[in-house]
């Protein structure tokens, strides 16, 4: 029996050594374990776990807040919404980059891809595998057009390749089905991209396109987004013996116009406006039209003119906007001429005539260093025109209102001071007419840009920022401390009445997005809560209080069971 | 072969071995190995002879002679049965057992391939549907842990199955005792998982079945024991039905918090080989 025992014990050793998954290894170090926060899609949230590579979409059917994962590559180190998408839920999608694996010990290796994952579920995800393992996402405002480039820091500290090109960027087009990816490697002159601007449809020679002008230190580069094989067009901004590295912290674009037959005016050539650090000088470039002598193969219809426009002090933000002009000659007609405003950190501000380079100066109650342009009616004038808002971000007490139009002739006749505390950041609602001013933890402003009245509200708990979900009116105040009962508030303001209300959570909220709901039913909100492990709450969007909340917890193991391959790699079977 | 399936075997073996040496050391026939208590001739090999107790009184008067082994063996043969295992009643037994994790679900709440647990047995003899065949029925409990990994670290299951069983025994030998056992039940499942902050788990309730088939291997008791000892091994099939596992944090449905819901991690059940080593006391 002694020698049986012995056995027995020995056997269940032996078993216990037994284990099928010898060949587990850790995630990829460096990536925390779980979800980030949440993406705001139209339709739904969106949680990216980078550590193993899935995506994971909640929305609320019901009530009940319901989560699917989506795989997509290794190692994610970009994701955003899709743009086109925040105003068209048709395409409701997330945009996420991964790098992919290079070969190790229990790894396969695995190629960058960049993944569309749909919104609606039953749709299945799509996939672009890339060539390099770029690790930043740029996209067009519209959304038609989405860069793929390196960081300026340089790759992934993830996972890169032992040599690759800084200056290497790829250019897909999301409204072209099928598109390829335009992968160009931009010429340099010593230096890398590191910002994107996008230009609005511009009239070139050879019919409207779309360009994108490349910033990097001393020089822009101008690319065409709609002829990939058209090389591109690297201007300097210093000549060689300027010691300045001058790198273009906004573009403007003027789009230009066709020769209007009606008002005998010629074709206006389309002009990008650049301010650049640590120049007192708006730099222009005119894209004007190739001489038809010259050849055009493989070259652009157009060739930047550079001309420089004194503002006198370094300038740190500006807009540009149009005013009509009477024709010489004909006084009933009138044509379109086009005004850069700039405020340069001074108590001035500075008009520029574009057509004739005239400078106009006029003096301000006070410094700004930013400027809120619209379309609307003034308290003194019914008909909507371009205005302005001026104030300055650091600090100070006061803002001005600037009506555009004849702001050459009427000078400071056209500007209302008014007083606000020093602001910390706004959130224009210019289609709400309102514009909300945080000025500390606790302190908020509205600005009623037609009756310029300040409202203000003050708030009992600091809270974070202020969230408007897409095709909502309503403004959620997110990021609340808990109070005393250790609930977290969650304030909603009335835009039209600035009247308030608000529900109490069980956890800080981050993010919120209404979800669409069919006609007649209940409209439902989901809120984000902080936490690797994703947590969101679903809240009746018409009532939003504790009783017709529910909320789902661990979101990163929805699922978990048929994904376990991935969630535990290097795994050997 | 997995290495503590030979294990297992050499245990098994183990008893064998020890039978074929009580078997040698038994009472070769003819050798007085006590002065009145010659081994039957069917007596099973085993040391339990010995224990046989000796009826001499019962011997017809003789007159004294000066050969006491004589006079011995003249007297009437006692009739010698063993200890009878047969008559078993009660079966009380330990049981280890392990089960082969076949089903891919139930790697999320297991690192390794198979899972060993341990429970008890308790059955009555309740027929004798033919001579040498019996049957019995009663209650079998089983506790089973095992232990897995995910993001953010442990995960774990812990299981009680509560059956009713019946085992139809065959008495080959008295030694050797074929058999075939059903079982119905519940399994009560408790999950857990280690969360980022929290730990989440769930528990459910599911169907238990199971059939398999053994080879007992008896052991008479020692001396006036009034117990005999038994070894079982035991195979088969265990099947749970499918539970969904949705585990929640810990202390999220207590009143005045907003009801919180678990991610559905999937399910888990399903048919699965088994091993089972059971020792057992007959009475």
């Amino acid at each position: 029996m002694k020698r049986l025992l012995i056995s027995l014990l020995a056997s269940g050793a032996l078993l216990g050594a037994c284990d099928w998954k010898e060949g587990r290894t850790p995630p990829t170090p460096g990536i925390e374990p779980g979800v980030g926060s949440a993406v705001v899609l139209p339709s739904a949230l969106a949680f990216v776990e980078q550590s193993v590579g899935f995506v994971h979409l909640v929305d609320a059917p019901g009530g009940l807040p319901r989560a699917r994962a989506v795989e997509i590559g290794r190692n994610p180190v970009a994701w955003q919404a899709d743009r086109a998408a925040l105003a068209n839920t048709a395409t409701d999608r997330l945009l996420v980059l991964c790098v992919g694996e290079i070969d190790g010990p229990g790894v396969d290796p695995e190629g960058a891809s960049l993944w569309l994952v749909p919104a609606a579920a039953g749709t299945a995800p799509q996939k672009y595998d890339l060539p390099s393992r770029w690790n930043r996402i740029t996209q067009s405002p519209s959304g038609r057009h989405v860069i793929l480039s390196f960081q300026p820091g340089g790759p992934s500290k993830l996972v890169s390749d032992s040599v690759f090109s800084p200056n290497q960027i790829a250019v897909l087009d999301l409204n072209t089905p099928g598109a390829m990816l335009d992968v160009r490697t931009l010429r340099a002159l010593n230096d890398i991209p590191r910002d994107f601007f996008f230009s609005p449809t511009l009239s070139l020679p050879e019919g409207p396109r779309d360009l994108l002008v490349v910033a990097s230190d001393a020089y822009v580069t101008l690319v065409d987004l709609n002829n990939p094989k058209r090389s591109e067009i690297t201007v300097p901004l210093s000549l060689a013996d300027d010691p300045r590295r001058l790198r273009a912290a906004q573009v403007l674009f003027d789009p230009g116009a066709p020769e209007d037959p009606s008002t005998m005016l010629p074709r206006r050539d389309p002009v990008v406006y650049l301010r650049a650090s640590g120049s007192s000088d708006i730099i222009a470039l005119s894209l004007t039209p190739v001489p038809a002598a010259e050849p055009m193969v493989g070259k652009s219809d157009f060739l930047p003119s550079l001309s420089q426009l004194a503002v006198g002090i370094e300038p740190k933000d500006m807009v540009l906007y149009p005013e009509l002009e009477p024709v010489v000659g004909q006084a009933d007609k009138k044509v379109l001429r086009m005004r850069l405003l700039v405020s340069n950190g001074s108590a001035q501000l500075v008009v520029l005539h574009l057509d004739t380079s005239r400078t106009l100066t006029i003096p301000m109650v006070h410094s700004a260093d930013r400027i809120l342009t619209w379309n609307g009616p003034s308290p003194d004038e019914t008909e909507v025109r371009p205005r302005a808002l001026l104030f300055n971000t650091q600090g100070g007490g006061k803002a001005t209102f600037v009506d555009l139009n004849r702001l050459s002739d009427l000078k400071t006749r056209n500007l209302t001071p008014i007083d606000l505390a020093p602001v910390n950041d706004v959130l224009p609602l210019y289609d709400l007419g309102l514009v909300f001013v945080q000025h500390g933890g606790s302190r908020l402003s509205v600005l009623n840009l037609a009756s310029r009245t300040l409202s203000s509200l003050n708030f009992a708990l600091s809270f974070g920022s202020i969230r408007k979900p897409p095709g909502q009116n309503g403004l959620w105040v997110v990021g609340s401390n808990a109070d005393n009962k250790g609930r977290f508030p969650l304030p909603q303001l009335n835009p039209s009445n600035l009247s308030t209300s608000e529900a109490r959570l069980d956890a800080r909220s981050d993010e919120l997005v209404l979800l669409p709901a069919a006609p007649g039913a209940k409209a439902w909100m989901l809120v984000a809560h902080p936490g690797a492990d994703g947590y969101v709450t679903a809240l009746d969007a018409a009532t939003p209080d504790r009783a017709s909340a529910h909320s789902l917890r661990g979101i990163v193991a929805v699922d978990l069971q048929e994904r376990l391959s991935r969630v535990l790699p290097g795994e050997k079977q | 072969m997995k290495s503590w399936m030979m294990g297992a075997l050499a245990a098994v073996l183990q008893i064998q071995v020890a039978t074929a040496y009580a078997q040698s050391n038994a009472a070769a026939p003819g050798q007085p190995v006590a002065v009145d208590a010659p081994p039957a001739e069917d007596a099973p090999p085993s040391e339990m002879v010995n224990a046989v107790p000796v009826q001499a009184a019962t011997a017809p008067a003789s007159p004294p002679s000066r050969y006491p082994y004589f006079a011995s063996v003249q007297q009437e043969r006692p009739k010698v049965e063993p200890e009878s295992p047969r008559e078993t009643r009660f079966f009380t037994a330990f049981v280890v057992q392990n089960t082969q994790l076949l089903n891919k679900d139930a790697q999320l709440f297991s690192k390794e391939a198979d899972a060993s647990g341990a429970g008890l047995m308790l059955l009555m003899r309740v027929r004798e549907l033919a001579p040498k065949l019996t049957v019995s029925a009663g209650v079998d409990w089983q506790h089973l842990e095992t232990n897995g990994a995910w993001t953010f670290g442990s995960t774990g299951m812990r299981s009680n199955t509560f059956a009713a069983t019946a085992v139809l025994r065959y008495e080959h030998a008295w030694w050797l005792r074929p058999f075939a056992r059903l079982a119905l039940g519940g399994r009560n499942n408790h999950f857990s998982m280690l969360g980022a902050s929290s730990s989440y788990s769930d528990s459910a309730w599911a169907p238990f079945g199971s059939v398999s088939a053994g080879l007992g291997i008896m052991r008479a008791p020692a001396g006036a024991m009034p117990v005999g000892l038994s070894f079982d091994l035991e195979a088969g099939l265990s099947g749970t039905g499918a539970v969904s596992v949705k585990p929640t944090v810990g202390g999220s449905q207590k009143d005045g918090v907003i009801p919180v819901s678990g991610p559905g991690v999937g399910k888990q059940g399903g048919l699965e080989p088994m091993l089972r080593f059971v020792f057992g006391l007959h009475f």
